[in-house]
């Protein structure tokens, strides 16, 4: 069975067309299945309407001349074989058809019958081959140009021959400027190996690499893959500085950081823990955390598996406890439950910590016995002011009854003289007797229990004002009384306090004959501050530091009598309150004495 | 019964010279009896000790007694004579140097009639020494029967 050729013949000239038919027909090639066609355009139709396995096309048709009919036809029907008739003298166009594209060519007179179907049947199992050829070209050109790998031809001088886009891409360059260009990394052959492309300062990329030897137009040559792996290259970076990160915070911190499975063995301890408990870490390791906690403290903390934060003891090598404070958690890890931990040596923390429990007992028991000691003189003093208004009074009260006798008995027998001195004796003992009182009345408020209420220093002032206004009516003295003056003080302790001060200014305005006593308040950055002022004698502020001494005097007897222990015993009140005071005064201008009571 | 008297305990001589010397001035018309220590004046009082002869029946219509005393001090002697049937409803004036609060207040707690501390200035302390006499002896008025 011969194969069936369709052929289309395209010549103008029918004799020729006849004698190529004719020629055809005898073939035993092959059965050639002819059809015609006169002109170019009734070729084209032809063939767009039909299937022909070849073309044998004369060059000067009506339509179409010379080799620009070749070229025309394979370029609108490249999928079909061309043989290509030309005339006698025009061997040179045929040799030219061929480099356009036609399979061969024959030359009119020159023909016969086996060689011409020779010819067609080669040329079109020659362009099956070629087609065939050309597309396995292009699948593995295909398939190389897409490979996400870079692949790299290189011969045994390390001379690129050949790369693709993904290689150009690699190295960001194009193909023109890498090939012949010189592979300047390493070549392995044993195994893949992974390369570091450097393409700028900042762009770094890495490829690993898998070299074979191929024979490349006929001569050795090493044929490289080149899997890019930066992206797990970065990934790998990252996640080693990050490894190395944690590692070094842990590895570097003074606390103790762990990881423990449930049954307490370390899975991760810090180096730290080298150092607090004496064992090197793989020692560590063989061990539980749970038989190292003291076992009591053990107890407390055995319930891990939720967030806590606890103290516990944790013995070191050479049996000392330690006492931590931490906070562990439990983490589920590859399918597995572990604690972390995290503590601190608060060793030095707790014995502070006992010191100052200690200190404290100890101060208390300072204070219970200061106390008691307190209250001992306390008592002391108390005897003793009992002793004193007792028995110093006894004997003033002696010297005066029998000086007195000595005056009445012995009347005839004493002059002028001797009257006079018992007079002065008497006199001396009667201040005696007020000295101690009032020294009794002051040790009096020191010891007295103070008891705070609000109390009303306005009231108390006008209460007083007006008995000594009422008790010396011949005298004229205003009165300013700032109302509502309020305390939170001793009651009693208030009234002796303003009786005193109020008591001065009287006495000290005796000798004007219009005075002003004033009783006041303002502000300032240290609180309330109260004031008791009036424009008596007065005194030299040289002597304001003696004011509030105990029977410090800053007049004469004669002049102005008392003790002295009026200004000390506000002075004391004041102070028993927490308070402050002070004088201001000029002679014959007046006094002020200032106090604050917190 | 009472009698128209007054029992003084007094430890210092001097006290009671000048409390003689008031009660004498005074032309004060009543007997009046002197001890010098707190037992010597339950003693008297309880006829005991010395005074064992003494007639029980017979109670001072006054004690003058002083606070500080020699061997048993005057509030003990005050708490005897209050706890006894035949003395507790004897005026007891106590007469002392001290005025201390806490002397004022354990006295009266304890059932004294009155608190008097001694003036210094003698022509005070005769006048208050008479003073004393007339209110107790003349103006007060006490029980028949000791109780």
């Amino acid at each position: 069975m011969f194969d069936q050729l369709k052929i289309l013949l395209v010549e103008d000239s029918p004799g020729d067309a006849r004698l190529i038919e004719e020629m055809l027909k005898e073939s035993n090639l092959a059965q050639f299945v002819i059809q015609k066609a006169r002109l170019k355009k009734e070729a084209f139709e032809l063939i767009k309407n039909n299937s022909f396995d070849a073309i044998l096309l004369d060059l000067n048709l009506p339509d179409s001349y010379g080799i620009e009919t070749c070229m025309s036809f394979v370029k609108e029907f490249p999928q079909i074989p061309i043989v290509v008739l030309t005339g006698n003298e025009s061997e040179q166009i045929g040799e030219e058809a061929l480099i356009y594209g036609a399979q061969d060519y024959l030359i009119k007179g020159q023909v016969d019958n086996r060689p011409l179907s020779r010819a067609l049947r080669f040329s079109i199992e020659r362009f099956k081959i070629q087609k065939k050829l050309k597309e396995s070209e292009t699948r593995f050109r295909t398939i190389i140009e897409k490979n996400d790998d870079g692949i790299i031809i290189i011969d045994k001088q390390n001379i690129i021959k050949f790369v693709n886009p993904a290689a150009e891409k690699l190295f960001n360059k194009s193909q023109e400027k890498l090939i012949n260009e010189t592979f300047i990394y390493p070549i392995i052959e044993e195994k893949p190996y992974e390369i570091e492309i450097t393409r700028n300062h900042h762009d770094t990329r890495y490829a690993e690499i898998s070299i074979v030897i191929i024979d490349w137009e006929n001569t050795p040559m090493y044929l490289l893959t080149l899997h890019d792996i930066t992206e797990r290259k970065n990934a790998e970076n990252l996640l080693r500085e990050s490894e190395e990160r944690f590692r070094l915070i842990s590895e570097n911190s003074l606390d103790f950081i762990s990881m423990i499975s449930e049954n307490g063995s370390f899975v991760y301890a810090s180096p730290s823990f080298e150092i607090l408990l004496g064992y090197p870490i793989r020692e560590l390791y063989k061990k539980s955390l749970f038989e190292l906690i003291n076992e009591e403290d053990y107890k407390k903390i055995s319930n891990w598996k939720n967030k806590v934060q606890e103290k516990y003891r944790i013995i070191d090598s050479k049996g000392n406890w330690h006492w931590m404070e931490g906070s562990s958690y439990t983490i589920l890890w590859k399918h597995q439950t572990f604690i972390i931990s995290v503590s601190r040596d608060i060793t030095e923390r707790i014995s502070a910590e006992n010191e100052i429990k200690k200190l404290n007992s100890e101060l208390e028991e300072r204070v219970i016995q200061r106390t008691a000691e307190l209250e001992a003189a306390n008592k002391e003093l108390e005897s003793f002011s009992f002793s004193v208004s007792h028995d110093l009074r006894a004997p003033l009260r002696s010297i005066d009854g029998f000086s007195k006798i000595l005056m009445e008995d012995y009347k005839e027998k004493l002059d002028a003289t001797g009257q006079d001195y018992l007079n002065r004796v008497r006199q001396a003992t009667l201040r005696m007797s007020d000295l101690i009182d009032d020294f009794l009345k002051l040790s009096r408020i020191t010891r007295a229990e103070l008891v705070r209420t609000k109390v009303n220093l306005s009231e108390i002032a006008r209460e007083y004002l007006n008995e000594l206004k009422n008790s010396h009516p011949e005298r004229k003295v205003t009165f300013k009384i700032e109302p509502n003056l309020y305390v939170n003080a001793d009651n009693q302790l208030m009234k002796i306090m303003m009786e005193n001060l109020l008591g001065n200014s009287w006495k000290f305005t005796r000798n004007h004959s219009e005075a002003v006593i004033e009783i006041g308040s303002y502000e300032n950055k240290e609180g309330k501050i109260f004031f008791v002022k009036d424009d008596g004698a007065g005194f030299n502020m040289a002597y304001a530091s003696k004011l509030f001494t105990p029977f410090e005097r800053l007049h004469p007897a004669v002049e102005y009598e008392g003790t002295g222990i009026g200004l000390a015993t506000v002075h004391r009140i004041v102070t028993r309150h927490g308070g402050k005071i002070w004088a201001e005064g000029e002679v014959e201008k007046g006094a002020t004495i200032s106090f604050i009571l917190p | 019964m009472f009698t128209k008297s007054i029992l003084l305990v007094e430890d210092n001589p001097d006290d009671e010279a000048l409390a003689l010397r008031a009660f004498g001035s005074s032309n004060f018309p009543h007997p009046l009896r002197v001890v010098h220590d707190g037992k010597e004046a339950i003693d008297y009082l309880l006829c005991t000790g010395g005074f064992s002869n003494r007639n029980p029946n017979e109670m001072p219509a006054l004690i003058m007694l002083d606070l500080k005393l020699p061997k048993v001090a005057g509030l003990k002697v005050l708490q005897v004579v209050r706890t006894h049937e035949r003395t507790k409803m004897v005026p007891v004036v106590i007469l002392t140097s001290s005025k201390e609060e806490k002397d004022v207040l354990n006295a009266y707690s304890l059932g004294a009639n009155s608190y008097i501390r001694k003036p210094i200035r003698f022509e005070d302390f005769v006048d208050t020494i008479k003073e004393i006499g007339k209110y107790w002896l003349r103006f007060n008025e006490l029980p028949q029967n000791l109780g």
